[in-house]
């Protein structure tokens, strides 16, 4: 079988291979920049006004660059609860660049990168943090997608950040995506999070909660029989990096609001339900950790929206008969207009006329009333919801 | 193969694989002993039955490789022959199917490291070419050099996955 067409030339042969493996990712790769199906590498740019898919991609990257580009004096951080929950287009700050800077799946670590990452470029005023209970409170990453690399360190980064987003570029799903909106195939729901300076919106949500089909199903969910979800990995390094990362700060002069997450009631006992004692033992340590840190003469205050109150305990769509919740998209997740009354508590505290509130701070001398209280009321929302609540663990 | 299997790390199941590897090759080199006064020139058939068997040793092999523990393994294969019940795999969809097509057709006729040695070692000359069903045959020019060069490249964009991090409904 040797004949003519089985013969050839090695070298030929590998430099045809590198030729046309180079040209065709030169090709991709500028393709896939150009186009920037994540806005990666996007700020002030008409490009923000493409319609994008509900479920948007590698948000880490896309705020972490828009930070770098906006230099925000307020930011929020935390989870997808956060994200989702705290608008940007508050009065409270009026005239003031806000950011939300929170991403799905954020553990404290995480937070402490955006917070780092947003500060080398300019120091915020003012920090709004949301804190979780469960695997989310610990100091290793919580989102796959938020790389280490992304995080400022040293004027080089606009190049090493440029860098990063040309090899972020060499990617097949990327090249899909980006082949799609050249096809105009792409799924156009809602405008990226960084139009709404990263705050995920209503928008956005309608379409997901559709897609997942709807609150209703969510709380199906809950309403089953399951074990309670992990507790925090370690939960005094965690701590201890929070104590870290606001005292730096705090010498500057930047203030910080730190907020439990208001999930629903029947998402509190589900998830924590044999946990009680250990989430108490953490709000303690929260509690510890604050007041030291205000007496140093930090601005800090730490609140409690989570457990049985007014906004949490809304009744679900089995017991209603509605397809949607004045307060809540699922069950772990808030509305914006809940995270409109949450800023406006954490920013009016000690101011007169306060009524109605539904957070509660938590200080040294308020937390074992409070969590005394918090038990109480866990006791009687159970009474009062048997049916809701019969297959959550004790 | 033994060690070879514990090179990979202290676990049951990569003493598994290598034993199982070193069980092939005792048996591929008993099988041409016990054959070498019959040698016959391979036909498209024999090809195939020696490609399919080769396969599927390799196959059980890396179930061990890849399991957490021998249990696990043997829970994989006993879901691959059909033990737990036979249904349609919904978890691939059109283009899915389309990559493993494609990875099935350069796994089995694109030249492997041993081939392209032989190219060189025998001065720019192709061993005789075993039979095949797969009409196309390697060469190393320039056309195999863009088309390999274009799959090399497909490659490099696979190593970066997009992960699309949700959080419980987001």
């Amino acid at each position: 079988m040797n004949n003519a067409s089985e013969k050839g030339n090695l070298p030929i042969y590998f430099l045809a291979i590198g030729v046309s493996a180079l040209l065709l990712l030169g090709l991709i790769v500028t393709m896939n920049y150009t186009i920037d199906p994540y806005f990666i590498h996007q700020w002030d740019s008409p490009l923000l006004h493409r319609l994008s898919p509900a479920q948007q991609k590698i948000m880490p990257w896309a705020k972490t660059y828009a930070a770098y580009r906006f230099q925000p004096e307020v930011v929020y951080l935390g989870s997808s609860r956060t994200e989702i929950g705290l608008p940007t287009e508050s009065p409270l700050f009026t005239g003031k660049r806000v950011f939300n800077l929170a991403i799905s799946g954020a553990s404290v670590g995480d937070a402490v990168n955006m917070l780092r990452h947003t500060a080398f470029f300019h120091r915020p005023e003012i920090v709004v943090w949301g804190l979780d209970y469960g695997w989310q409170f610990r100091e290793k990453t919580g989102n796959t997608d938020f790389n280490k690399e992304l995080v400022a360190e040293g004027a080089s980064y606009p190049i090493r950040r440029t860098f990063l987003n040309i090899k972020r570029s060499i990617s097949m799903a990327m090249t899909g995506d980006a082949l799609n909106i050249v096809l105009g195939k792409s799924e156009q729901s809602c405008f990226s999070l960084l139009a709404y300076y990263g705050h995920k919106s209503s928008q956005c949500l309608e379409v997901i909660m559709r897609n997942e089909g709807g609150t209703k199903k969510a709380f199906e969910e809950v309403l089953k029989k399951k074990e309670p979800l992990g507790t925090p990995e370690d939960v005094a390094a965690t701590i201890q990096l929070l104590d870290q990362v606001t005292s730096d700060y705090c010498q500057s002069g930047t203030l910080f609001r730190l907020y439990l997450q208001p999930i629903h009631a029947l998402a509190e006992l589900s998830y924590w339900a044999t946990l009680t004692d250990d989430l108490d033992a953490w709000k303690r340590a929260l509690v510890k950790m604050v007041d030291a840190r205000r007496q140093g003469g930090c601005d800090i205050r730490l609140y409690d929206f989570s457990g049985f109150n007014r906004i949490t305990t809304e009744e679900i769509p089995q017991t209603t008969g509605n397809d949607s919740m004045q307060n809540y998209w699922e069950q772990s997740h808030y509305r914006s207009e809940v995270g409109l009354k949450i800023l406006e508590e954490l920013f009016a505290a000690g101011q007169e006329g306060q009524q109605n509130t539904f957070g509660v701070e938590l200080r040294g001398d308020t937390i074992e009333q409070h969590l005394v209280n918090f038990s109480h009321a866990r006791r009687q929302y159970r009474a009062d919801h048997p049916k809701e609540t019969a297959n959550i663990l004790q | 193969m033994l060690l070879g299997g514990l090179w990979h790390g202290a676990n049951w199941t990569f003493v598994i694989w290598g034993g199982l590897h070193g069980m092939y090759l005792c048996i591929q080199h008993g099988w041409q002993y016990a054959m070498r006064n019959r040698y016959r020139q391979p036909t498209v058939l024999t090809n195939s039955i020696n490609r399919t068997l080769t396969f599927l040793a390799v196959m059980v092999a890396w179930c061990f490789f890849r399991a957490q523990n021998v249990t696990s393994a043997f829970k994989v294969l006993a879901g691959m022959v059909g033990i737990n019940g036979i249904s349609p795999v919904t978890e691939i969809d059109f283009p899915g199917y389309l990559i493993l097509l494609a990875g099935t057709l350069i796994a089995f006729y694109l030249p492997n490291t041993n081939e392209l040695f032989l190219f060189t070692e025998k001065g720019h000359e192709m061993k005789p070419s075993a039979p095949s069903i797969f009409p196309v045959k390697w060469s190393p020019n320039i056309r195999w050099g863009i088309a390999v060069g274009c799959i090399f490249a497909l490659c490099i964009l696979s190593i970066e996955r997009t992960s699309d991090f949700i959080y419980a409904q987001f």
